[in-house]
């Protein structure tokens, strides 16, 4: 059981990392979308916990673990929700555009696409990290089943 | 077939706590895009190796007293890895204490301690299997 709850804690990990390239996919992709005069797309941003016991994804607990105080059961990541950025928009003078106020300034996304290839990045590596545990996790259950063969 | 030999549990043992550390590194790689995520560590070597010390008495005890070698693997059999959150500690601003190359470090010398308990276990068992056979 150990083994196999190992491998659905990294597909949690996996499962948010995969989450968090969507939303910064579609961060970028609304880099422009002005969402009529005076407003535009707002940056999503993900947000992630230790998954609790009665998660979605909550797992067996690996046997012959005896919790001690204060450590949680592993039952890996979850995604608690994706929201808004609260920081302003930005305004750009553009008085030709037609979602221009009367001051000639479009409201434009609060989306900078440097942090959102930053965030790719780091996200990328985790995803990368969970796929080496899964890997890692596999072999230990390949060698254990090969001992008697 | 033969449940007594303290070999065999202590590298089941030891691959039953191997098991429960690769899951521990595990969550905390899932978890370590986590803000205010505290590492999960496991520790059993030192617990198994006090089993083992008293396991091994009783069988020495038994042999002086004309017993049979094998028979009093009960502590061994029965000792369990323990899992602790390190809450103690932070490393990053966002209040983590995971460092991912050292879960990478530790999750590959896990996988190596783990090869290595199974194939000793695997030359106990071809050991049996001779000893069976007689070849």
């Amino acid at each position: 059981m150990g083994m196999y709850a190992a491998l659905g804690i990294s597909a949690t990990g996996l499962a948010a990392e995969r989450l968090r390239m969507d939303v910064i996919a579609n961060n970028l992709a609304n880099a422009d979308s002005t969402n009529g005069v005076g407003d535009a797309y707002r940056r999503k941003v993900v947000t992630m916990t230790t998954a609790p016991g009665g998660a979605q994804f909550a797992l067996p607990r690996p046997a012959g673990i005896s919790s001690t105080a204060g450590a949680a059961d592993l039952h890996g990541v979850t995604v608690t929700g994706i929201s808004d950025d609260p920081a302003p928009l930005r305004r750009v003078y553009e008085p030709g555009h037609p979602e221009a106020d009367v001051d000639g300034y479009v409201t434009r996304p609060n989306v900078n696409a440097v942090t959102e290839m930053v965030d790719m990045v780091a996200a990328t590596r985790a995803f990368q990290a969970n796929v080496t545990a899964f890997e890692a996790t596999k072999s230990m259950a390949k060698d254990s089943l090969r001992i008697i063969s | 077939m033969f449940p007594d030999d303290l070999t065999t549990e202590v590298l089941s043992a030891s691959l039953r706590g191997h098991n429960a550390r690769n899951a521990a590194l595990v969550n905390n790689i899932a978890n370590a895009e986590t803000p205010g995520y505290k590492r999960i560590d496991v520790q059993f070597e030192a617990a198994l190796a006090e089993a083992v010390e008293t396991d091994r008495a009783r069988i020495r005890r038994g042999a002086e007293m004309g017993e049979s070698a094998f028979g009093g693997t009960d502590e061994t059999a029965g000792s369990t890895a323990s899992v602790r959150s390190m809450g103690d500690t932070t490393m990053r601003v966002d209040g983590s204490n995971v460092d991912a190359d050292d879960e990478m470090a530790q999750l590959s010398s896990n996988q190596l301690a783990h090869q290595t308990v199974v194939s000793l276990l695997d030359k106990r068992f071809n050991q049996f299997r001779t000893a069976i056979t007689g070849r």
